[in-house]
């Protein structure tokens, strides 16, 4: 685990690409999808040009399943410079787009297209990170993030997924942030943090929660019964924290 | 190369303390039109961009794509306030550099404009196009390829000709005439008056202590000075080992298309160890691990622990070091600091003492280097007690330090050392230090706090966190 003030020798950078054609902005222009993915190709080779310790992995989210890009499984690519590039950032380049193909084709063309895995792309590489650690030299500070680039809107379905892998990421692992603490960053996007209902998404100040998973909030009973994963009497939950526009 | 830095401030004694500059340092001292015409390569824009200091990097690739200049005042607003003095140094390094140039931007404000053969060739080693460094594409897979323990082995074998001429054993071949002149000339070894035979230095000493990267940089570094006079441009070279060191391990490359002046050069290398040719005159050559590990000194893994060689140090709590080494090189290196005992054919034992410690820090070696050592080639399974060793024998530091700096005592409390206390230079340094810190038992008080904290915090970290506590270690207690 990296400190926050200390500099880390090696950062390992994990992308999750949301390659499902379901999302708007594919709908509206295919092309979009390579201009996205050449722009993840340049952060990441950035990413690696910083230090020579740095490490990267870049996974590919589909509807029916998530899957490394880079590193490549196999053996890598024998890839030999063509121009300028430095030879790495040509294998990064290559080894991405050969498997982005790959992982399309496989698609089931029977099935219609549903949500983007993003929990289970955050499970693989929250697994990556704890496995680069622990083969790590002794000695070498370590320090990891996800980046995420995804136009999926949420959705319910994976709700308790995503808990879990948050409370998993909060506990393990700390964010590179001794960088960013000393420059001077843009603002935050706002964050819509008020409590809506998980199936109509209505705004509510008083719903029902589980009480197990304390995941859920509906706006009555019936709603809560449909969606119900527990079977467990039901909670009154209150209150709607509206966040004070000074805070963010 | 931030161990040489502190060992150059942390010099106790008068005999001089190895310079060894990192790659900046080595372009600062070269004139701005020798950077200009480095820059037309991109190995080196990315070399030089990878060792710049970190607010330096992201403030390149911020203007890499930006054509005009950029107001100075923007670039001061990127940093937040706490943090002015490491803004300064980076836009300081980047001037000395020649990164960028005061640029004014109309209107007259000042600005800053990355220049441009730089800026360009950072661009296309990151993006693509420009000329490949290397004819590598048209190579024909080769029959008898080379794998990556072979390259190993070899570089580890190559290398150690060299540091075993330097200690004078006979076990390995010798190495060429034009080696022995580099080591001459960086004042490594000596002409002995009498029979011109090449001795050992002081410097010599504190170079085998040094972790192979840093031998290997510091000995190019003065190959690179003296081949001007053999008419091999230092900057075409210098691009050559960049070029080395971003290559990858275990594939082979082609030397089509490089001068003669690049081949000779290729040659010497493969001398060192930094490359393998199965033959001279065949057209492919392998870099090793010694020659990619140019740019990670800090972060390389052991080109000894790569090749399978597990430390063979053993050390043990009654400061006893048992060495499992029949080379010449390993005893000569462990003599250095510790009281040898028993040789046998394949055990060699020393006593870490306080006299075989003082007369290594007299002989220029700091702390840092021996734990450096011990560290590298100890037992994997014995790693932690290197830490152990030199908590216990932080006291012994102290007391060998506290003799050497002599500090007043109250009168009638001498230590038992029958002699005269050594005078002059520890004598100055101890009335310096008397008048900066102001009397010597809060000293010696923050001096036992300070090693009691390391022992706490010994008992509760796993052991992985040593290498950091070491030099913690070494220069708490060697600072002081």
């Amino acid at each position: 685990m990296a400190d926050d003030d200390v500099p880390s020798d090696s950062s390992l950078l994990v992308v999750i690409v949301d390659t499902n054609p379901n999302q708007r902005y594919i709908i509206e222009d295919p092309k979009m999808l390579t201009n996205v993915l050449d722009a993840v190709v340049a952060f990441s080779n950035s990413h690696l040009m910083q230090k020579a310790s740095n490490e990267l992995a870049v996974i590919g989210c589909h509807f029916h399943k998530s899957e490394y890009l880079y590193p490549s499984p196999g053996k890598p690519l024998d890839v030999r410079q063509i121009d300028g590039q430095y030879e790495l950032f040509t294998l990064v380049e290559k080894t991405i787009k050969m498997r982005l193909v790959n992982l399309i084709k496989s698609q089931p063309q029977e099935e219609k297209p549903g949500e983007s895995l993003l929990a289970g792309a955050l499970a693989l590489g929250l697994c990556f990170i704890a496995r680069s650690r622990r083969s790590a030299i002794p000695g070498l500070r370590t320090s990891s993030r996800i980046l995420v680039v995804t136009g999926s809107a949420d959705t319910a379905a994976q709700y308790i997924n995503y808990m879990n892998v948050f409370f998993t990421a909060q506990w393990v692992f700390l964010p590179e942030a001794n960088e960013r603490s000393k420059l001077v960053l843009p603002g935050r996007g706002r964050v819509d943090y008020r409590a809506a209902c998980f199936c109509h998404r209505e705004l509510l100040t008083i719903g029902y929660v589980c009480s197990v998973c304390l995941s859920g909030e509906f706006t009555t009973l019936r709603h809560f019964e449909k969606a119900a994963r527990h079977e467990n009497p039901l909670v009154v939950a209150a209150g709607n924290y509206i966040p004070d526009p000074v805070d963010q | 190369m931030s161990e040489s830095s502190k060992s150059k401030s942390l010099n106790l004694n008068p005999s001089p303390t190895l310079q060894c500059k990192d790659l900046h340092e080595y372009l600062k001292s070269r004139s701005p039109q020798f950077l200009e015409t480095l820059y037309n390569y991109p190995t080196i824009c990315l070399a030089v961009y990878r060792e710049l200091p970190e607010l330096a990097r992201h403030f390149v690739i911020r203007l890499l794509f930006v054509e005009q200049p950029v107001p100075q005042a923007v670039v001061t607003s990127w940093v937040s306030q706490t943090y002015a003095k490491e803004q300064a140094k980076a836009c300081t390094t980047l001037s000395e550099l020649s990164v960028w140039q005061e640029a004014p931007i109309p209107g007259g404000m000042p600005g800053w404009m990355l220049a441009q053969s730089f800026k360009k060739n950072l661009k296309v080693s990151l993006l693509g196009g420009g000329r490949a460094w290397s004819m590598s594409s048209s190579l024909e897979p080769d029959g008898k390829a080379r794998d990556v323990s072979f390259l190993d082995a070899y570089a580890l074998e190559r290398w150690e000709c060299v540091l075993h001429y330097m200690v004078g054993s006979a076990q390995t071949e010798g190495i060429s005439a034009d080696a022995v002149r580099i080591l001459l000339h960086a004042g490594l070894m000596t002409r002995d008056a009498e029979d011109g035979s090449a001795v050992i230095t002081r410097a010599g000493f504190q170079f085998l202590l040094l972790s192979t990267p840093k031998q290997v940089w510091l000995f190019l570094q003065h190959y690179l000075h003296t081949a001007e006079r053999r008419s091999l441009s230092a900057a075409e070279c210098l691009a050559f080992l960049y070029q080395l060191s971003f290559s990858t391990l275990g594939k082979d490359y082609s030397t089509e298309g490089m001068s003669n002046n690049m081949l000779v050069f290729l040659q010497h290398l493969r001398e060192f160890g930094l490359v393998y040719q199965r033959k001279r005159k065949a057209g492919r050559f392998y870099p090793t691990r010694l020659a990619l590990n140019i740019l990670r000194v800090r972060c390389a893994a052991p080109l000894e622990a790569a090749a399978g060689a597990r430390g063979h140090l053993v050390l043990e709590t009654n400061y006893r070091v048992y060495g499992y080494t029949s080379s010449d090189l390993q005893v000569a290196l462990l003599g250095l600091f510790t009281e040898l005992i028993y040789r046998f054919p394949n055990v060699v034992v020393g006593v870490v003492s306080r006299e075989s410690v003082r007369q290594a820090l007299r002989g220029g070696i700091t702390a840092e280097q021996i734990i450096h050592y011990l560290e590298q080639h100890a037992h994997p399974q014995v790693l932690w007690r290197v830490v152990w060793l030199l908590i216990c024998a932080g006291s012994t530091h102290k007391l060998v330090l506290d003799e050497y700096m002599p500090t007043p005592r109250p009168a009638g409390r001498l230590r038992g050392a029958a002699g005269p206390r050594p005078r002059g230079r520890g004598a100055e340094l101890a009335a310096r230090a008397r008048a900066d810190h102001g009397g010597d038992p809060r000293r010696t008080r923050r001096r036992q706090e300070v090693l009691e904290a390391l022992l706490q915090e010994q008992l509760v970290s796993p052991p992985g966190r040593s290498t950091r506590l070491l030099s913690l270690l070494a220069n708490k207690i060697v600072s002081e």
